[in-house]
């Protein structure tokens, strides 16, 4: 199966852009060059300190092969890829080794901007003309003006913050655990109105989240401490984000595993990786599935999973060793195997558009 | 049955297993020889060409000041030795590959001491220069286990010596256009039986050199500056009788800005090492004895900064080392080597929990016999390894040695060796692992020495390598760890040729190699950043009476630097040319030299841009000659 060939990929991916394509003509000469408007984005971070990040692209015609960065600007994108970010016909990508932010047009991939002057840079957010941007190791925030791509201001979190997003005028962040012994049972907001920060309690050691924008529903996934003495192991955490209360906490019967998630909308459900397998969490019951939807039979390192949204199809990305090409896998609704592919060295993420 | 699966129980019957064959082996072989021999021998008294118990099988590499011209030992051996380096560039972190092999597979011996850095199970060579040494060796394949874990693919000797007599004085500097310059002073002063020797050498340098980036524009390299201050005292005194004490302080400090990779925009990164080394010796020489017994303490500490990420991370370890070794020799061209070296190490990090201590022991025996009857030399080695409170293992080999009638001869060897986890892989936090085990090597191979036609001294090598338990460390949980995942292989053919006239000298140096892992999804795939090919020349003609020129050529094939080769750096083949003249009284000299005068744009590391063209100019002035 490791070696199935990507033809099946490819024509399920077809499938899952078949109602947004319009037949092209036949026979008008040149076919125009791909742009890259409409498709899925896979964001690979590459190998640490060799600056071999790529991005990888699926056109509803099929995956387009190689770095389309490296392909349309002749040069590397940097060293880890962390996250993209899609904002008004621009996406940024935000180069976590390399301290940057690389600013290029999303339909043609080309270059236009660095942003410089980061940290250690994680995510982007943009409200109003304004990019926040997560530093896993500082207490700031850096505040950019997306119209002249510096930054022009910070915000004082009091720690390292990681994941990001926006809920009305609410800026959510994440802090990452620190090393030896200083846990976290907090996520952390700001007033982006008046930058005031304010903290939210939920399990410990929230490591990652999954949303429901259709419901402003906030799923936290709490690793727990190292050692669950009653009531410190993983959890995951609703959070309703209109009244940024915690509406709901579900045990997960175990303590200090990470795992990555993503909100399948359509079923309504957070998906999140474990050791043997992909599970589902149901946010109408709260339930957690008792065997993986999705087991782990040729994956051999779980690092990014994604729900279309239009189709429900589930695509996971295996980190390999992390030295060398990871592999991406699509699955039906239901867990069963569609297509898998080769791609860059270890994919984090995957960005519909 | 699960037992059978139980790894404290294969090891101890391998171990057990090996220690028969050995032992029969060596009645065996030994048997057929003595049967006739006469026990009322008389012995022979040892000839001393070298204060070295511990083994003569190793290559000196000569020095000159065209090789200290090259500053970093890293460069003396790729170009003597055809030594493979994963070099991040001038002034920065250079780890040695021999044969195929990790950095942590290479022991570096200093007066007969192990250099050991329990936290990384490596030595960084950037931070020894050519000009801080008096003698530089590497013992190869065929001998090195009897320096214990961790020389499985070679051992590298140096050692700092006050000489007999008094020693050349003598000052020497450098600069090259890497805007890098040094300077060295040396003084060596006899006061009744003793000798003394003072080395104090500086190294400043920016190493902003020009690079070309993949867009073929050309850049300096920033954030590269790199500074040292090196001082080292010998000391030697000869007692009555065939008996020395000598001592020598090794004192360094350390400074280097970390360049960004060529994708990155800017890096504030420095690191900071500095060391103390101290070691004292007795050494006494008897008709049938030749002892030593070393006492040795150091510490090191190492500072990393990065403003950008808020890290300033201190680590030091101290290490206190007492060994004793005697090589005895036995009626019948029987010999024994034999002693025993302790080891105590401490260390603090701000990467670890909490300080860490540890003991280590090595015993050893190598018996070895000179067949009377047939031209053969046969040994064999055992060494336990005890680290207290943690794991005991065993290193053994067994090498016979055929001279021929034409001068050369045939060494077969194997052995067994284990490369231990560092404290990093088992105790730093996140994620060392406490459980490793040590990877287990078994080696073996074939050398040839022979001489061809016109005086051309030559070797041969095969050698191969069957590994397990390979230490790698990949994401688990969500955290980086390391795990005992892989077999390995690891295999390759060595040539040397020699040649020596009057004003001529020529070396030529061929290696292959593969290593590859087994059982996994990358099998057979060369292991990154090994070069299947390395080759090395170097011509060396004297004319004029006052000139000299020289000339070394170096080639490295291509290198992946992804498991499943999907990227790689090309090969590269360097010349480096030098020109020396000498005063008529052979005072003063001075050195010309080009590196890299193709100008070939290389990267020694993924992103990490290599110097061009560089022109060096040295001199030296020897106030005693």
């Amino acid at each position: 199966m490791k070696h199935c060939n990507q033809i099946l990929i490819l024509a399920a991916l077809g499938m899952v852009f078949l109602t947004s394509c319009e037949k092209d003509p036949v026979g008008q000469g040149e076919p125009e060059p791909i742009t890259f408007e409409e498709g899925i984005f896979i964001s690979c971070e590459g190998a640490f300190g060799q600056g071999n990040a790529s991005v990888r692209f699926i056109h509803p015609q099929g995956l387009v092969n190689g770095d389309i960065y490296s392909q349309v600007n002749s040069e590397d994108l940097g060293d880890v890829l962390q996250s993209l970010s899609f904002i008004d016909e621009k996406a940024y990508l935000v180069v976590n080794g390399d301290k940057k932010i690389v600013v290029v047009d999303q339909s043609s991939f080309e270059k236009q901007t660095e942003i410089t002057g980061f940290n250690s840079p994680r995510y982007l957010v943009e409200s109003d003309g304004l990019g926040y941007v997560t530093n896993y190791y500082t207490d700031y925030i850096h505040v950019v003006d997306l119209g002249t791509n510096a930054i022009v201001d910070s915000i004082d979190l009091g720690k390292g913050s990681d994941l990001a997003m926006k809920s009305g005028n609410t800026f959510w962040t994440i802090s990452p655990k620190e090393w030896m012994g200083s846990d976290v049972n907090h996520i952390y907001s700001v007033n982006l109105t008046d930058s005031t920060v304010d903290s939210l309690e939920v399990g410990w050691n929230p490591s990652t989240w999954a949303c429901d924008e259709g419901s402003d529903m906030l799923y936290v996934y709490c690793q727990g401490k190292e050692i669950d003495n009653g009531d410190e192991g993983a959890q995951i955490v609703s959070i309703d984000l209109i009244s940024g209360e915690v509406v709901n906490t579900h045990d997960l019967g175990y303590t200090n595993k990470t795992s990555v998630v993503s909100y399948d909308s359509f079923r309504d459900r957070v998906l999140f990786s474990q050791e043997d397998g992909i599970y589902s969490f149901d946010v109408n019951t709260a339930t957690v599935s008792s065997n993986p939807l999705i087991p782990i039979t040729d994956i051999d390192y779980i690092y990014s999973i994604a729900a279309f949204p239009a189709s429900g199809e589930i695509f996971v990305g295996d980190a390999n060793d992390f030295s060398s090409a990871g592999d991406i896998f699509q699955f039906d609704t239901d867990g069963q195997l569609i297509g898998q592919a080769q791609i860059g060295i270890a994919p984090n993420g995957f960005y519909f558009e | 049955m699960h037992f059978l699966f139980c790894p404290d129980v294969n090891k101890v019957n391998s171990i057990r297993h090996l220690i028969y064959i050995l032992f029969f082996s060596f009645y065996l072989i030994t048997s057929i020889d003595s049967q006739e021999i006469d026990t009322a021998i008389e012995m022979s008294v040892i000839e001393i060409e070298d204060q070295n118990v511990l083994t003569r099988q190793y290559d000196s590499v000569e020095f000159n000041e065209i090789l200290e011209f090259q500053h970093s030992l890293s460069g003396v051996l790729r170009s003597k030795y055809n030594v493979y380096f994963k070099d991040y560039g001038p002034g920065s972190s250079s780890t040695i590959a021999l044969n195929g092999g990790k950095a942590s597979e290479v022991a570096l011996v200093w007066n007969g001491i192990r250099l050991n850095n329990p936290m990384l199970g490596l030595n960084d060579f950037s931070m020894i220069h050519a000009s801080d040494i008096s003698s530089l060796k590497m013992v190869g394949l065929t001998s090195n286990n009897i320096y214990g874990a961790g020389s499985v693919a070679g051992t590298v000797l140096i050692d700092t010596d006050a000489g007999k007599g008094l020693y050349s004085s003598g000052i020497s500097s450098g600069f090259s256009t890497l805007n890098q310059w040094k300077i060295n002073l040396k003084l060596g002063w006899k006061v009744s039986e003793t000798n003394h020797k003072i080395s104090l050498s500086t190294l400043q340098a920016q190493n902003n050199y020009k690079y070309e980036d993949r867009s073929g524009a050309v850049k300096r390299l920033p954030h590269a500056n790199h500074h040292y201050y090196n001082a080292n005292y010998d000391f030697n005194y000869k007692l009555r009788g065939n008996a020395k004490i000598k001592a020598s302080i090794w004192v360094r400090d350390q400074f280097r800005q970390i360049p960004p990779i060529l994708t990155s925009t800017y890096n504030d990164a420095t690191q900071g090492d500095q060391f103390v080394r101290s070691m004292v010796q007795y050494s006494s020489i008897s008709t049938h004895h030749l002892w030593d017994v070393r006492a040795f303490y150091s510490i090191q500490n190492q500072n990393y900064t990065d403003p950008a990420i808020n890290l300033d991370a201190h680590h030091q370890f101290d290490n206190f080392q007492l060994r004793i070794d005697n090589q005895w020799l036995l009626p019948n061209s029987w010999s024994l080597r034999y002693g025993s070296n302790y080891s105590y190490f401490s260390s603090r990090s701000d990467n670890y929990r909490d300080p860490l201590k540890e003991s280590r022991m090595g015993i050893y025996g190598q018996l070895s016999k000179r067949l009377d009857k047939i031209p053969l030399n046969v040994s064999f080695l055992i060494r336990p390894e005890i680290i207290f409170g943690y794991s005991q293992d065993l290193v053994a080999d067994g090498r016979i040695n055929y001279e021929l009638d034409n001068g050369g001869n045939i060494a077969v060897y194997g052995g067994r060796n284990v490369v231990l986890p560092t404290f990093n892989d088992r105790f730093w936090e996140p994620g060392g692992n406490p459980e490793l085990l040590p990877e287990r090597n078994w080696m073996y191979g074939v050398q040839y020495q022979f001489e061809l036609p016109y005086q051309l001294n030559s070797r041969i090598e095969i050698f191969g390598r069957s590994a397990t338990d390979w230490i790698q460390w990949l994401p688990k949980g969500g955290i980086w760890s390391p795990d005992n995942y892989h077999k390995a292989r690891n295999y390759g053919a060595k040539l040397y040729l020699e040649k020596n006239l009057n004003h001529f000298k020529a070396q030529v140096g061929y290696q292959w190699v593969r290593t590859y892992l087994l059982e996994n999804r990358n099998e057979y795939k060369q292991t990154i950043y090994t070069p299947k090919h390395l080759a090395s020349a170097n011509f060396s003609y004297d004319f004029a009476r006052f000139f000299s020129a020289n000339v070394d050529l170096e080639y490295t094939s291509k290198r992946y630097t992804l498991s499943d080769h999907s990227d790689y750096l090309p090969g590269f083949f360097l010349i480096h040319p030098a020109l020396q003249f000498r005063s008529g009284n052979g005072k003063w000299k001075v050195v010309v030299g080009i590196q890299n005068v193709l100008n070939h744009q290389y990267q020694g590391i993924k992103n990490r841009p290599m110097p061009g063209t560089t022109f060096q100019i040295n001199t030296n002035y020897n106030f005693n000659l």
